[in-house]
């Protein structure tokens, strides 16, 4: 019986050892803004990656930064000895984001988030870069209180859920329709010119680039969520 | 096909009449204008704030008119920054382009027309911010309308969050939160501490005066914004409104909402207190100014009768030492005392100890009180930065304020173990009015009579027993004071809980007795406590039986004669005597007790600084 029992409590241990190394080893480091732009000025062998949507990373990006989708695979001209900088335009990149579990399992060991994403490379002034910027348009803002009106007020309303695919299916407003802003650029044209559009996104972060990306598309009534699916889940509350 | 062909016409035709120098000229905007013909350019452009400029002033590059014109070279992207560098450079960390990557563009988008608004700047300010930002929240009430009806004095969206500037906080952040509570609270004040502002729309005269007396105010003063109320907290940020419209936040029907939001826990007769005391006359104005003028008698009169008796006395202990000199009497030295000397034992080990820990509770409280109640000092800063910030300092006040309650309590047990020995009643007002007891009597009273008379030099000074009348005074003090300033500071501690007790409004009267207290303990402390004790000539700089326990039989024939008399008629001198304190017990009292004068006199200068400079 006492035997069974060390044995028990060892396999216990080994097992909580294991798990333990693990998670250690899964989790990526983070950088510093200050750390990357060392980096960048010192050696040209640290890339950084734009894992936030396509249009988010062309709108605005770190100067030499690639953008690349989570779900895109990592490109093969891309050097793996060197060290690589994750980020994402909008919030920190997905934890479950493809792209960068593949990229450190293919090789890189020196990979890193940046911390506060693009929002803290701005934010201690860093310039950024351009590749298509997306005019921005005076989006007006709904409050979740205010759903109901604005479906009565308008003619052919439709939600438009930015988020990803997996929150779409967790929870999202009545008659939503999911259009994640990674792939909206592919799918915008799916979307019928003559309703009005309520864009709703994580936290009324990424909803005025998407509605204003729309509005350049030709959609002439779209408007934002205020404060996205977090502020409407606030108000449920 | 047919466009590019009109266009290279018309290029063809500066070039045939012998005019490419013009293209870069000054009037070269004009020939802009025959192919980016929108009415925006033709007729709004001259007008408009920048119509001094020609388009090449912002779309340079076009070096080649005929590519451009057949739209195979564009002009560079505009930069606005290479005229508006100050914006420019502000906007760089904006929270629009931070967060959204906003240009200039995107807010002055009619550019080419932008021309003085014939409204005032203010309301084409908040015009264009309701482009995004939903009018019904943040400009249609308070400030907003004002602004709409053309009050140049009420605040626009940039007057509160500024042009090219506005700072970026993550609503996620704990510290962002804190950040943008103290900046705003500050925003506020400029405009409602402004008396120009204030006397133009009939607001009230003290409302930045009054938050600042609060605890509100002054622990966002020290920098510790995140446990506190800003303006906004209870004003909330947008749409402020007077408490009067039903619509407002601090209206009757909706303060007791407002005030949950923090004090969780509250009753709801929590919502009387007041916010800015004294600044609106009424039933808390009332008591609040009975509670001052309370406190401040208080002051006057134990600051007038101690400070008055300080000075006479060290007046006559000076001429006395002058006499003595000129009698050529030569004074004692500051030398350490000798070991194989038998002293008088006057303190308990345990009392000794209870002094120590009250000294070092004593002090911690005032350094990390002050600075709250000095929170505009210069020096309150440097002071809460000393414990680890205004939160540590926050938490060794409260412990401080513990330890002091655990002293007063055990204070509390030896009194009554004094009056009652093994509970024994019989005797007990003896015992409470005899020479042994801290309780004042009768011969206190001749006492003071006595010593004022021998300040004029009208009478010997008088002979006192175990305890003088200024060392009980010092006893007692500590329970007025213990509980004025121990019950309003767990009051201010537990606002809440105390609100199922009192109301509201006590908490403001809380707050005057716990600062005013708390001067009075402090100054009193190191200024007359400090004299009688230790500054007074004869036992200057230190008199340190408190930490020995002992002092020699001569000082305790001259100090308290009747004492020793006493004690010769019971027999009890004998076994009062002790083996004098050895050089580590009196190498302790010197680096201990002047060491908490030093800092007791250091923090006093502070005080004074603080009432005399703010």
């Amino acid at each position: 019986m006492k035997k069974n029992v060390c044995f028990l409590a060892s396999v216990i241990a080994f097992g909580m050892m294991t798990f333990s190394a693990a998670a250690q080893e899964n989790k990526i480091p983070s950088v510093n803004v200050q750390t990357l732009k060392a980096w960048m000025e010192k050696s040209d062998k640290v890339t950084v990656v734009d894992v936030g949507a396509l249009l988010a990373c062309m709108d605005a990006k770190i100067p030499g930064a690639v953008c690349l989708a989570c779900d895109q695979e990592m490109e093969a001209n891309l050097p793996k000895s060197d060290r690589i900088v994750f980020y994402a335009s909008y919030g920190s990149p997905d934890a479950d984001c493809a792209l960068i579990h593949r990229t450190i399992s293919s090789g890189f060991k020196d990979a890193y988030i940046l911390e506060g994403g693009l929002a803290a490379w701005r934010k201690a002034g860093s310039p950024v870069m351009s590749k298509k910027r997306i005019p921005r348009v005076a989006a007006p803002a709904v409050k979740a209180g205010q759903l109901a009106d604005w479906k009565k007020s308008v003619k052919n309303p439709l939600v438009i859920d930015i988020r990803s695919s997996k929150a779409y299916s967790v929870n999202h407003l009545d008659g939503a329709q999911n259009f994640p802003l990674d792939r909206l650029h592919a799918q915008y044209a799916e979307i019928p010119l003559d309703r009005s559009l309520l864009i709703v996104d994580e936290d009324g972060r990424t909803g005025l680039l998407a509605a204003s990306y729309l509005a350049r598309k030709g959609f002439t009534d779209v408007k934002r969520l205020q404060g996205g699916m977090a502020a409407f889940k606030r108000g449920m509350r | 096909m047919r466009r590019l062909f009109f266009r290279s016409a018309i290029v063809a035709f500066f070039i045939m009449m012998g005019l490419p120098g013009l293209v870069y000229a000054q009037g070269q905007s004009v020939k802009c204008q025959t192919c980016h013909s929108d009415p925006a350019f033709t007729r709004g452009f001259a007008g408009s704030v920048h119509g001094d400029n020609a388009c090449t002033s912002c779309h340079t590059g076009i070096d080649d008119i005929v590519r451009h014109s057949s739209g195979e070279k564009k002009s560079n992207p505009v930069r606005c920054s290479s005229c508006h560098r100050e914006a420019a450079v502000a906007y760089k960390t904006d929270a629009h382009a931070v967060g959204q990557n906003l240009a200039c563009v995107d807010c002055h988008s009619r550019i080419h027309t932008l021309a003085q608004s014939d409204k005032s700047g203010k309301m084409a300010v908040a015009e264009n911010c309701v482009r995004c930002h939903r009018a019904e929240d943040y400009a249609l009430l308070g400030h907003g309308r004002a602004v709409a009806k053309g009050n140049v004095d009420s605040a626009t969206c940039t007057d509160c969050h500024s042009l090219h500037s506005i700072a970026s906080y993550s609503t996620a952040s704990e510290k962002d939160k804190a950040a943008q509570r103290e900046a705003f609270t500050r925003k506020c004040k400029t405009c409602h501490a402004d008396p120009g502002v204030v006397q133009r729309n009939n607001l009230s005269m003290h409302i930045a005066e009054t938050y600042d007396s609060t605890y509100h105010g002054k622990v966002l003063q020290v920098g510790d914004s995140q446990r506190v109320a800003g303006c906004a907290d209870c004003h909330t940020g947008h749409n402020t409104l007077k408490s009067s419209d039903p619509l407002s936040a601090l209206h009757p029907d909706n303060l007791e909402r407002s005030c949950r939001t923090c004090h969780t826990t509250m009753h709801k007769r929590f919502v009387s207190f007041e916010a800015h005391p004294g600044a609106v006359k009424g039933k808390t104005y009332t008591a609040l100014h009975i509670a001052e003028g309370f406190m401040i008698l208080l002051l006057v009169g134990v600051f007038a009768f101690f400070w008055l008796h300080t000075f006479l006395w060290w007046r006559r202990a000076y001429l006395d030492k002058c006499r003595r000199r000129k009698a050529g009497f030569i004074e004692d030295t500051l030398a350490l005392e000798c070991r194989d000397e038998k002293q008088i034992q006057r303190f308990t080990l345990t009392q000794r100890i209870m002094h120590i820990v009250l000294i070092l509770s004593f002090f911690t409280l005032v350094a990390t009180g002050f600075p709250i109640k000095y929170s505009e000092t210069a020096w309150s800063k440097v002071l809460v930065n000393l414990w680890g910030g205004p939160h540590m300092a926050g938490v060794f006040h409260r412990i401080a304020a513990l330890v002091l309650c655990a002293l007063f309590l055990i204070t509390l047990v030896q009194s009554v173990r004094f009056l009652f020995p093994n509970w024994q009643f019989k005797g007990w007002l003896g015992r409470l009015f005899g020479p042994d007891s801290l309780f004042p009597n009768l011969k206190d009273l001749k006492d003071i009579l006595g010593m004022f008379k021998w300040f004029f030099g009208r009478g010997p000074m008088p002979q006192f027993d175990r305890w003088t009348y200024w060392e009980k005074f010092d006893f007692l003090a500590v329970f007025w004071g213990m509980t004025a300033i121990g019950l309003s500071g767990f009051m201010l501690w537990f606002p809440g809980l105390f609100s199922y007790i009192v109301p509201g409004w006590v908490i403001n009267i809380a707050t005057i007795v716990h600062s005013e207290e708390a001067f009075l303990a402090a100054v009193f402390i190191f200024t007359v406590h400090f004299f009688n004790n230790h500054i007074v000539p004869n036992k200057f700089p230190l008199e340190p039986n408190v930490f020995t326990g002992c002092y020699r039989l001569d000082q305790m024939l001259e100090e308290r004669p009747l004492e020793y008399e006493r004690m010769v008629a019971e027999g009890k001198l004998e076994s009062l005597k002790r083996e004098g304190p050895g050089i580590w017990a009196q190498l302790f009292a010197s680096v201990f007790g002047l060491g908490s004068l030093v800092l007791g006199l250091i923090l006093l200068a502070l005080i004074f600084w603080a009432v005399l400079f703010y």
